[in-house]
C-alpha cells in the first residue's frame, strides 16, 4: 500500500486532491490514513487490551530472561555479558542434565497415564454407572486441593509407617528409596490432576454424536470396536490437549518435589524447575538459572510441537 | 522496518534498556538522621513463637521511649530468609536490620550487602571489646577477616535428647543407659526397637541441607577432621576422618537399622517432630530452645525428656554439635544505619531477659554466667556443649556446598552408595565453589 502525499486526500474516484492550506487540522490530519489504515488502526486498538498485557507480562520477561541467561548476573550487583558460555556450561553440567531426563521421565509418566487414566474414567462416567453424580465432584476434588497441602498429605501417607505401606503390607520407603521417589511423585500428581483431564475427556466423550456409534453397530461393531474406531478418533482434539497440559503441569512442576523430597534421595527427584529456583535465588546465579529456563522453554516448546503433529486429527 | 518486526524488538529493546538501568551500582544510601526527624526502621528475624513474641514487646518499648521512630517488623521463615534477604536487597527494598544466619555472612559480605558492625555504637569500641562481651571463639562466627560484620543474637548448638519414657518402657535408665558413644547408641537403639516402645532408636536429620552439614561436620570434627579446612578455603570431603563419619551415619540406617529414613523426616518436618510424636527414642538435632517447643507442643514428651552431650567414637575426643547461630546485620541500602545498630544495642542490652523470656542465649558471657542460666533446666549441659563445639569456617557458597553435601548424605544414608565413591563425587563438585 502506498502512503498518500501529506495534505493531499483521495477522491471517491481515486484521484488525489490536494487540500487547502487553510483547511481545518482534523480535516488535514485524517487525510493522511488512507481507509485501510484507520481500519488497521482500528483493529490494533481493539487487540491492544489483550495484546498488552500479554507483551508486559509474557515476552517482555521472556526476552528479559533471554538477556539475563547472557551475563553472569548474581543478583546483588556484578553483571557482566558472557555471550552463551552460560548455554555451553550447561552441556558440561551433570546435574543440569541429570534434572533434564527426571525431568523427560516425569513427564512422561504423567502425560501417557494421565491421557488413559482420563480416558477410562471419561468412558465410564459416561456409560452413566450408578451414583455417577457423586464420583465427579470427587475425582475434580483434588484439582482444587492447594498443591501444598495434598504434598503435606501425601507426604505423611507415604511415611515408613504411613497409611499406604499399612494397606499394602509393605515397608517401602516411597520418598526415602531413589528407585520409588519419582514414581511416589509421579502418582500424586496424577491423583491431583487426573479429574481436571477427565472433565476434558469427558466433554469430548460426549460430544461424539451418538448416530456415529448407530452405524457402527450396524455394521456389527462391538463396544471394543466402538471405542477404537468411534471415540478414539474423535476425541483426538482432547486427548492432544490433556497430554499437552499434563506435560506442560510435569515440567514446571515445582511446589511437591521441593516440598516433600527437596530433589532427593541424592538427585532422583530433582527437576529442572527446582534447579533453577535453586541456581536463581539460593545460589544466587541468574545468568545459569536463565540459560536452564531457555532450555527448559525450547524443549517444552519442541515436545508440544511433536505432540501436536502426532495427535492432531487428520482433517486439521 | 515493518510492523511485525517493531513488534519483536520493542520488548527486546525495553529488556535491554532496563537491563542497562538496574546495572547501575547503588550508591550508598548512608544518611544521618536529626533529632526529631521521622525514621521508619525495618527489621527482619526469623519465624520463632518465643522469641517473636518478647520482640513484639521490646520494639513497643523502644518506640515509646523514641517517639520519632518505627519499626516494621518482619518475621520470615528461617528457610527462605536468605533468598528474600538478598532478593529484597538486589530490588533495592531490604530491610536496615536483620537477624540472620551467620553462615551466611561471607555471601552477604562478599555481595557487598551488609555493612561492617559499628562497634562503638554497640558499646563495644573494638575487636578486644567484642571478645571480652562475647568471646574470641564466637568473633570468629561473626566475622570476615578480621571485620566484625555481625552481633551475636543466638548462640547455640545441638545436644542430644533421649525420651525417658521410652527408655523406661524398653527396661533400660534414662540416666544410666543414656548412650556416650555410637556403640551405646546402637545398642541402646537396638533395644528399644526389639521391645516395641518406639518404632525407631534415633531419628537423624535427613533433606535439611543447613543441618546435614553442621551434623556431618560435627561426626566428621569426632572422627579426627573437619569438611573445610580451618581457613574457609578448601573443602576436605574426600578424607578419611569425614568418611569414618560418613560411613557411621550410614550405617545406623542400613547395618544396625536404629535409624529408618523412611519414616521421616520428609523436606517439611523435622527430625525433633519424631522425638515428640513418639516415633522416635532420641535425636540430636535441638538447642536450649528444643525445651520450649517440647513444653508447647509435645506434653507428654517435655514431662520425660532427658538431655546430654553427643555421643562420641569409641576413644574418640569429646566433641559435640557444631556451633551455630543468627547474628544482627545492617544492611548497606539502609538509609537509617546509626538508628538500626542504636535499636540493636536496644536488643543486645536485654540479653538476659531475653534469655529468660525464650530460652534463647545471646552469646554474651554476662548472661551464659548468670543467675538466669543457672536457674535454667539442663543448663550446664549446653554450656559445656558450646565448649566443646567450633564454628564452621566462613564459607562464601554456604547454600551450594551444603547442598552438595546433603546429596552425599542422602546418596550414602538413603541409597545405600559407596561412601568413598559418594564422597569422592562431592569433592569435585564442591571444589569449584572454593576458588
Amino acid at each position: 500500500m502506498t502512503a498518500l502525499p501529506p495534505g493531499t486526500r483521495a477522491r471517491a474516484d481515486g484521484q488525489l486532491e490536494t487540500l487547502p492550506r487553510n483547511a481545518p487540522a482534523g480535516v488535514r490530519r485524517r487525510a493522511l490514513l488512507t481507509q485501510a489504515r484507520r481500519r488497521s488502526l482500528a483493529g490494533l486498538l481493539f487487540v491492544l487490551p489483550g495484546v498488552l498485557p500479554l507483551i508486559v507480562f509474557v515476552v517482555y520477561p521472556a526476552l528479559n530472561s533471554l538477556v539475563m541467561s547472557l551475563t553472569n548476573w548474581d543478583l546483588t550487583g556484578h553483571r557482566d555479558f558472557v555471550g552463551v558460555q552460560n548455554y555451553l556450561d550447561l552441556a558440561s553440567n551433570s546435574q543440569f542434565l541429570h534434572a533434564l531426563v527426571t525431568t523427560a521421565e516425569f513427564a512422561l509418566g504423567v502425560a501417557i497415564p494421565g491421557a488413559v487414566l482420563a480416558f477410562v474414567l471419561a468412558l465410564l462416567l459416561d456409560a452413566g454407572v450408578r451414583y455417577t453424580a457423586w464420583y465427579q465432584p470427587l475425582l475434580f476434588f483434588p484439582v482444587v486441593l492447594p498443591s501444598v497441602v495434598s504434598a503435606i498429605l501425601w507426604a505423611v501417607m507415604y511415611q515408613g509407617g504411613g497409611v499406604i505401606n499399612n494397606l499394602l503390607g509393605t515397608k517401602v520407603g516411597w520418598l526415602t528409596d531413589p528407585s520409588w521417589a519419582l514414581f511416589s511423585l509421579i502418582v500424586l500428581l496424577l491423583w491431583t490432576n487426573v479429574g481436571y483431564y477427565t472433565v476434558i475427556m469427558l466433554a469430548g466423550v460426549r460430544d461424539v454424536p451418538r448416530e456415529y456409534y448407530e452405524a457402527a453397530r450396524t455394521d456389527g461393531a462391538a463396544w471394543f470396536g466402538l471405542i477404537r474406531h468411534v471415540t478414539l478418533p474423535l476425541v483426538r482434539p482432547a486427548l492432544l490437549f490433556i497430554v499437552v497440559i499434563a506435560t506442560a503441569d510435569s515440567l514446571t512442576l515445582f511446589a511437591q518435589p521441593y516440598l516433600m523430597t527437596r530433589g532427593g534421595p541424592g538427585d532422583a527427584t530433582r527437576m529442572l524447575s527446582e534447579l533453577i529456583y535453586d541456581t536463581a535465588f539460593n545460589f544466587q546465579n541468574i545468568g545459569k538459572a536463565a540459560a536452564m529456563t531457555f532450555v527448559l522453554l525450547v524443549a517444552a516448546l519442541s515436545v508440544a510441537f511433536v505432540q501436536f503433529r502426532i495427535l492432531r486429527s487428520s482433517h486439521d | 522496518m515493518t510492523g511485525r518486526k517493531a513488534w519483536l524488538v520493542l520488548p527486546m529493546l525495553l529488556a535491554l534498556a532496563t537491563q542497562a538501568c538496574s546495572s547501575a551500582p547503588a550508591g550508598d544510601a548512608t544518611a544521618g538522621t536529626g533529632a526529631g526527624e521521622q525514621i521508619q526502621l525495618s527489621y527482619w528475624n526469623h519465624i520463632n513463637k518465643p522469641s517473636n513474641d518478647y520482640e513484639t514487646k521490646l520494639i513497643a518499648d523502644y518506640e515509646a521511649a523514641n517517639p520519632n521512630v518505627k519499626i516494621n517488623y518482619l518475621t520470615v521463615n528461617d528457610a527462605d530468609m536468605q533468598t528474600k534477604l538478598t532478593t529484597a536487597i538486589a530490588g533495592g527494598t531490604g530491610p536496615d536490620l536483620v537477624n540472620q544466619d551467620q553462615s551466611f555472612l561471607p555471601a552477604l559480605v562478599a555481595q557487598g550487602a551488609v555493612v561492617p558492625a559499628d562497634l562503638s555504637a554497640m558499646g563495644l569500641n573494638d575487636n578486644a571489646g567484642f571478645d571480652q562481651k562475647y568471646s574470641a571463639t564466637i568473633a570468629k562466627g561473626y566475622s570476615i577477616g578480621g571485620t566484625i560484620y555481625a552481633i551475636p543474637f543466638e548462640v547455640s548448638s545441638y545436644a542430644f535428647w533421649a525420651n525417658g519414657a521410652i527408655f523406661k518402657e524398653a527396661g533400660l535408665d534414662p540416666v544410666a543407659d543414656f548412650p556416650k558413644t555410637y556403640d551405646d547408641l546402637i545398642r541402646v537403639g537396638k533395644k528399644i526397637q526389639e521391645s516395641g516402645a518406639a518404632k525407631e532408636g534415633i531419628a537423624l536429620t535427613m533433606y535439611a541441607a543447613g543441618r546435614d552439614l553442621i551434623q556431618l561436620d560435627a561426626m566428621a570434627r569426632q572422627a579426627g577432621g573437619s569438611l573445610v579446612s580451618d581457613d574457609g578455603k578448601t573443602p576436605q570431603l574426600s578424607t578419611a576422618p569425614v568418611a569414618k563419619a560418613l560411613q557411621m551415619w550410614a550405617d545406623l540406617a542400613r547395618v544396625h537399622k536404629v535409624n529408618d529414613p523412611s519414616l521421616g523426616p520428609t523436606a517439611s518436618t523435622n527430625a525433633e517432630d519424631l522425638l515428640g510424636n513418639g516415633t522416635a527414642a532420641m535425636v540430636n538435632t535441638g538447642g536450649s530452645w528444643l525445651i520450649g517447643v517440647l513444653k508447647a507442643q509435645y506434653p507428654d514428651v517435655y514431662s520425660n525428656y532427658v538431655v546430654g552431650q553427643w555421643p562420641t567414637f569409641a576413644g574418640g575426643p569429646a566433641i559435640g554439635g557444631d556451633l551455630y547461630g543468627y547474628g544482627l546485620m545492617v544492611t548497606k541500602l539502609s538509609k537509617n544505619q546509626a538508628e538500626a545498630w542504636k535499636f540493636a544495642k536496644y536488643m543486645t542490652d536485654h540479653a538476659s531477659d531475653y534469655f529468660t523470656n525464650t530460652g534463647i542465649w545471646l552469646g554474651d558471657t554476662a548472661t551464659l554466667n548468670s543467675d538466669a542460666t543457672k536457674s535454667f533446666p539442663h543448663w550446664d549441659v549446653f554450656s559445656a556443649s558450646f565448649q566443646r563445639g567450633s564454628f564452621l569456617p566462613p564459607i562464601v557458597k554456604t547454600n551450594e556446598f551444603s547442598q552438595v553435601v546433603s546429596r552425599a548424605v542422602q546418596r550414602a544414608v538413603l541409597n545405600g552408595e559407596p561412601v568413598e565413591a559418594v564422597l569422592a563425587d562431592a569433592q569435585k563438585e564442591a571444589q569449584p565453589l572454593f576458588q
